[in-house]
This record gives structure tokens, C-alpha cells and sequence, in this order.
């Protein structure tokens, strides 16, 4: 009987320390520790977005025409509809925003080689962007637009 | 402690709707049930260890960089592909033979540990799913399941009401993510409505969250049109999210709204899916075998009983009844 008590106080502490550390860690810093969760999903509705992309401007030393965010290059990329993608692009473009060189390197490192490299040597840059979301859906553009950084994959 | 326990059991649950004998009405087959459920739990298991392998295996050989979680930061000393070779081959095994011989408590701490690396290597690429966040709290709690002949404890109600005490604490930690998700949602949306923004509780709330989710990575879902341009529409539908994700912890207390509440969340994510293109099945399957299976909830599905189980719903028409009849 003192096992099962002692069960049932466990359970009630485990879940009460998930929730504290969950939500600490996304309150004071934006992360998670995997694998404890906030569970904070789409809690925020953002009315203005303040995002980041990879806009790329040349693939094998040729200059595009008309450069094209990540996201637009059906045709060239494989996710280039995933949302670890956009959301590591994001990390990137806060990383680069607040000069955090360590940060920057470390995320440069896995995301040419998961999402860029595929499609040969691009040069590519890092955009700070603002828009409204029901505006776009329905064919609008980027409010602003602004060149942070510019990089050429392996260099 | 205990007492506070007990204390917050009684408030969650509407007494005097439960059956005499509690909360385990009929506990003999409910232990039959979760019996049954849980093996079907190491299966599903196995099979999901399978589909996520036979996608990925050779691919995550092939890489040359990604970012280990915890668990798995030992890849950093092994290489990617001894890693994952490492990896795969135990989640396989351990999987294999925690759902063949599910009753030894050592197969099934080592399927949650391999469970979690491979879970872990699966989210070493930046970004976290979470898609088996549920899974991986599951696996956690059934290490708690009384170890050896489950047969054998069949005839003692006490041994009984353990494992249903482990099985329905899988079920709580379950309900508790969606609380903690609703919270959130209603929390944040009350500062936006103070701060004069779209939030959840505004009419566009909804158009601006589906509109943002899909224009972020250029997508499209069979629904979305409709809902963004039609915000009358869609509200509704978001408002009820909020509301059945923040009662889940409620509804866990309430055996007779397990099925409902299953059933609620399950649809919640096909709708999400039709909407937003958010791919939660892994957890439909989840809430399938916890919730809409129940071994808590009673046979039979008769309506008024369901909707006076309801948390906040069937707590305003239990307040009305007694209100009503007070007067009489």
C-alpha cells in the first residue's frame, strides 16, 4: 500500500516538475529540453511577423534572374516546404541578429548540409523580413525586407 | 499529501455521478482491457520503430553533420553512421521483444531507453517534432506495471488496482500535455486581448494562425482558403480546441468522458491536418488506444451521461440541476 502511495505522489511531482521546467524553459529562454515540452503550440497569433528566410541569389556561379526564398524553390529543393527548415532558418537569422559567432557557425554547419548543398553551390542570403499573414495568403508581399548576411555554402 | 490527493480527485471529478464503487466500476474487466491495451501499446510500438527506420535508416547513414539532443550525444564520439547503425539495431530489438514478452519489466525499460535515443536522433536536426512526445511519456509510465505473470495477479483486487493506478497514470500525463497546451493558449490569448490584439478570443484570430502556419513554408491544406477568408468559421472551431486541449486534466478524472474526450482530441487533429497541414497522427493512434478504448470508460454510449461528464459543460448543467431543484 506504501508503494502505491508513494506511486501516486510520484506521478503528481513527475507531471508538477514537467510543467515548471517546460514552461521555464520557454518562458525565460525560448527553448526546450527534449525530451520535456511546453507544449506551446500556436499559442501566439501573431499579427504582424517578424521572421527570417534564405533568399538565394546563385547556384553554381550563375546569378538567378530573380532570386527566390527557400520556401518558393519547389523546383530545386526538396523540403523546401518543411516547417525544421523555416524554423532553423529563424534560429539562424536570431543568431545572426544578435552576433552570437559561436551560434551562427554551429547552425550554418548542419542546415547547408541538410537543405542547401543538395542543389549544387549556392550563395545565398540571410533576410529580415516583416508581413502580415492574411495579407500574404492572398497574394500580398513582405511589408519589409532586409539583407542581414551573405554566405556561399562550404566557405 | 495524500489527503490534498484526494482532496483535488474530488474536485476534478463530479462526485455522485461516478458508480458506487468509484472510479473502477468494473475493475476486473477494466484490468482485462488495459491488459489487452497495453500489449496492443508495444506493438503499435514496434510498428512505429519500423516506419520511422525503414524511411530514414539508410538516409541518416548518408549524413555528415546534425545537432544530437541529449541522449543521443554520444553520436558526437561514434560518427553519424555507427550512431544510428547503434541506434537502430537496439530499437529494433528491444521493441521486439518488449511487445512479445510486454509482462518483463526489463524489456520495457529497455525499449523506453532506446525509444528515446532513437526519438532524440530523429530530433537532432535543429528543430523538435513533436510527434512522440506522448509516446515517449507512455513508455515511461508502463515501466511502473507490476513485473512478471500478469495472469497471475488476476485474482487480486489490489494488485489490480495497481496496474490500473500505472495505466491510468499514463492516460493523466497524456491529458496533462493538452492542458498545459491550452493553458497556454488561453493564457496568452487573454494578455493579447488586453494588449488590443488579434488573439484567440478575436474573430480573425484563427484566419491569422492557419494564414501564418501555411505562408511560413509555402503550403496548402484542403480547408484553408475557407477558414482564412471566412473567419466566422473558423473562430468557433479554434475557440473549441482551446477549450477541449485546457479541460483535458479534468476529463482524465471523469472515466465517462474518456471516449468523448478521445474522440474530441482525435478529431482535433484531423481537423488541424485539413486546415493547417499539421500531421499529428502518431497521436491519433495514442488516443485511440488510450482514451477511445478506455478500459475506465463504461460500455454503452448514451448521451445525457456524456454530457453531464463534460468538464466546465456538464459542471454548468450539474450547477443548473441542483440550482433548479434547490427552488423546488
Amino acid at each position: 500500500m506504501k508503494a502505491y502511495r508513494n506511486y501516486q505522489k510520484f506521478v503528481v511531482i513527475f507531471l508538477a516538475l514537467y510543467l515548471v521546467i517546460g514552461y521555464g524553459f520557454k518562458l525565460t529562454q525560448d527553448r526546450e529540453i527534449f525530451p520535456i515540452f511546453s507544449w506551446s503550440l500556436f499559442t501566439n497569433v501573431p499579427n504582424q511577423i517578424n521572421d527570417y528566410g534564405i533568399r538565394i541569389v546563385a547556384i553554381d556561379g550563375q546569378e538567378l534572374d530573380t532570386p527566390f526564398y527557400y520556401e518558393e524553390g519547389k523546383d530545386t529543393f526538396i523540403d523546401y516546404d518543411s516547417a525544421q527548415a523555416y524554423f532553423n532558418f529563424r534560429d539562424f537569422g536570431r543568431a545572426l541578429t544578435a552576433g552570437n559567432t559561436e551560434r551562427v557557425e554551429e547552425i550554418r554547419g548542419y542546415l547547408e548540409s541538410l537543405y542547401l548543398e543538395e542543389a549544387g553551390q549556392i550563395r545565398y542570403e540571410v533576410v529580415a523580413r516583416s508581413w502580415d499573414a492574411v495579407d500574404r495568403w492572398n497574394g500580398g508581399g513582405f511589408l519589409t525586407e532586409e539583407v542581414i548576411a551573405v554566405y556561399e555554402t562550404g566557405q | 499529501m495524500t489527503k490534498q490527493l484526494r482532496r483535488l480527485r474530488g474536485l476534478l471529478r463530479i462526485e455522485g455521478w461516478m458508480d458506487p464503487a468509484g472510479a473502477f466500476p468494473n475493475q476486473e474487466r477494466a484490468y482485462t482491457l488495459a491488459r489487452l491495451i497495453v500489449r496492443l501499446f508495444y506493438w503499435v510500438v514496434l510498428f512505429e520503430v519500423s516506419r520511422l527506420l525503414t524511411n530514414s535508416w539508410f538516409v541518416w547513414q548518408e549524413l555528415e553533420e546534425i545537432a544530437p539532443v541529449w541522449p543521443v550525444f554520444w553520436v558526437n564520439f561514434t560518427g553519424i553512421t555507427l550512431g544510428i547503425n547503434i541506434i537502430g539495431a537496439s530499437a529494433y530489438i528491444t521493441s521486439i521483444l518488449a511487445a512479445l514478452f510486454t509482462e518483463r519489466r526489463i524489456f520495457r525499460i529497455l525499449l523506453a531507453i532506446s525509444f528515446l535515443m532513437l526519438i532524440g536522433f530523429w530530433n537532432s536536426f535543429g528543430k523538435i517534432n513533436h510527434g512522440y512526445h506522448t509516446w515517449l511519456a507512455v513508455t515511461f509510465f508502463f515501466i511502473f506495471l507490476p513485473d512478471g505473470n500478469w495472469k497471475a495477479i488476476e485474482n487480486s483486487v489490489g494488485k489490480r488496482h495497481k496496474f490500473l493506478t500505472v495505466f491510468w497514470s499514463a492516460q493523466a500525463a497524456v491529458f496533462f500535455f493538452y492542458s498545459m497546451s491550452g493553458f497556454l493558449k488561453v493564457g496568452w490569448g487573454l494578455v493579447q486581448m488586453v494588449s488590443g490584439e488579434i488573439g484567440i478570443f478575436h474573430p480573425m484570430g484563427f484566419s491569422y494562425q492557419v494564414a501564418q502556419s501555411l505562408v511560413k513554408t509555402n503550403e496548402t491544406a484542403l480547408l484553408a482558403d475557407l477558414i482564412i477568408n471566412n473567419p466566422i468559421l473558423g473562430w468557433p472551431l479554434y475557440l473549441s480546441a482551446a477549450y477541449i486541449e485546457t479541460f483535458s486534466i479534468v476529463a482524465v478524472f471523469r472515466p465517462k468522458a474518456h471516449r468523448t474526450w478521445g474522440t474530441f482530441l482525435a478529431l482535433f487533429h484531423v481537423g488541424s491536418f485539413f486546415v493547417m497541414n499539421i500531421r499529428f497522427i502518431t497521436n491519433i493512434l495514442l488516443l485511440g488506444l488510450l482514451f477511445v478504448n478506455s478500459p475506465f470508460a463504461p460500455a454503452g454510449f448514451h448521451i445525457p451521461t456524456i454530457l453531464r461528464n463534460l468538464p466546465l459543460i456538464g459542471d454548468l448543467i450539474h450547477l443548473y440541476n441542483k440550482r433548479k431543484s434547490a427552488e423546488i
